[in-house]
């Protein structure tokens, strides 16, 4: 492994400078170098044609991106409200075990009222609150991470990822629009953290329109039963030609 | 483009952003983790952390180097948390022969293998000298440190590279 550079071997301008020119943030002497250096030049032309493609067609699309960024600030948010209410409550009881530490050391003075215990005030945590679903599409050996609608062709796999914050019980599956179901993940609890779907499936010369359908086992149940999606992560098959 | 520390970005400001900066922000993630999913999974850590910082990327000199410096320490903190294994080798990665002209391609791929290995103050040093090709004084400014302790993790570095990759320095 060679030494990094000396200051006075590099003469262009380096990682993040260059990349800039490409997106009109590099500062003067970057794009000055760039219009004069050959091999800067090649690089910025190249990296520019990529960015340009992406910026025409980008994949995830805007749309999907932002609404799971979206949903992975409301998840951090909500972590970090429970971390502070957490913290808070171990403060709390820490204060009240010296209380209890103070008030068991002084003599007793007068018989005291038995203090209340609190019942524990965090509910069931909601599945959809702290997840992230995102299904891996593999097609002609290639795979590629999708987060809005599927669009897959004949020969396409897709597995699914899923990212809990909380530990869960999980279901997930496709299902059709002609209420066929298959399994990718049976119902199971899974702890925080970021997995695969136990199954993967294929599909063959047909690809019917349908949900990736990932929830708690009894929401996934009444999507199933009723269409109603609005307690499971559910993301669109669109279905296209190979 | 974000200004204001009190207003959210609206879906559209974000949408922008991800459509011009998107593509170098999950290439810088992909060239550090070696997997698509894991870089997908550090550039969208990367937008909630921007977005809660806009008004310090609105101040940012270069605000593709800004981003660049949240996507690193989001990969940081991937393969720190995951002990990440890079699914792909890195030779048949699309970007492991694009580099900016100054980047040792061999020392910066050498280096991706053992970023998961790397402490945190190795880390940023290694990222900046290997896989951006910044110099040691440059390096020195932009982390507040003195050149010699620059240099110092380098060399620590470089040994450790030796010994996972069984070369000699």
């Amino acid at each position: 492994m060679t030494e990094p550079l000396s200051d006075l071997h590099n003469v262009h301008p380096t990682g993040a400078r260059l990349d800039a020119v490409v997106t009109g943030d590099a500062d003067a002497h970057a794009m000055a170098h760039a219009a004069s250096c050959a091999a800067c030049a090649a690089y910025v032309e190249h990296l520019s044609r990529e960015v340009d493609a992406f910026a025409a067609t980008p994949r995830p699309e805007p749309e999907a991106f932002v609404q799971a960024v979206t949903r992975r600030r409301a998840a951090d948010q909500s972590r970090r409200r429970r971390a502070r209410w957490m913290g808070a409550t171990t403060s709390a009881l820490a204060l009240a075990a010296c209380v209890a530490l103070f008030v068991h050391a002084r003599p007793p003075a007068a018989p005291m009222a038995e203090a209340p215990v609190a019942a524990p005030s965090a509910g069931p945590i909601r599945f959809k609150g702290g997840s992230q679903i995102a299904v891996v599409v593999e097609r002609h050996g290639a795979q590629s991470r999708e987060t809005g609608v599927l669009n897959i062709a004949p020969g396409d796999r897709i597995r699914v990822e899923i990212a809990l914050d909380h530990d869960d019980d999980v279901q997930a599956g496709v299902l059709a629009d002609d209420g066929t179901w298959v399994t990718l993940q049976p119902p199971t609890h899974l702890g925080a953290g970021t997995r695969f779907s136990e199954g993967a499936i294929a599909f063959d010369q047909r690809v019917d329109p349908g949900w990736v359908i990932v929830g708690p086992p009894d929401a996934v149940a009444r999507a199933r039963s009723t269409r109603d999606l609005s307690g499971v992560h559910a993301i669109r098959i669109h279905p296209v030609a190979p | 483009m974000p200004t204001d520390d009190g207003a959210d970005l609206t879906n559209a400001e974000l949408g922008e952003l991800y459509r011009r900066y998107g593509f170098l922000l999950r290439r810088r993630g992909r060239t550090l983790l070696r997997d698509e999913a894991l870089a997908e999974d550090a550039l969208q850590t990367a937008f909630v952390k921007i977005i809660e910082s806009r008004a310090a990327l609105s101040r940012a000199e270069n605000r593709l180097a800004w981003m660049y410096r949240v996507v690193d320490r989001c990969c940081f903190d991937l393969l720190r948390r995951r002990r990440v294994r890079r699914a792909e080798p890195i030779d048949e990665h699309s970007d492991a022969t694009l580099a900016a002209p100054g980047v040792d391609i061999e020392a910066r791929n050498a280096v991706l293998r053992i970023l998961g290995e790397l402490s945190d103050s190795e880390y940023e040093v290694a990222v900046l000298a290997y896989v951006d090709g910044e110099p040691q004084t440059v390096i020195a400014s932009m982390l507040g440190l003195s050149r010699p302790t620059i240099w110092k993790r380098l060399l620590s570095i470089r040994e450790r590279a030796a010994r996972l990759l069984e070369v000699t320095p």
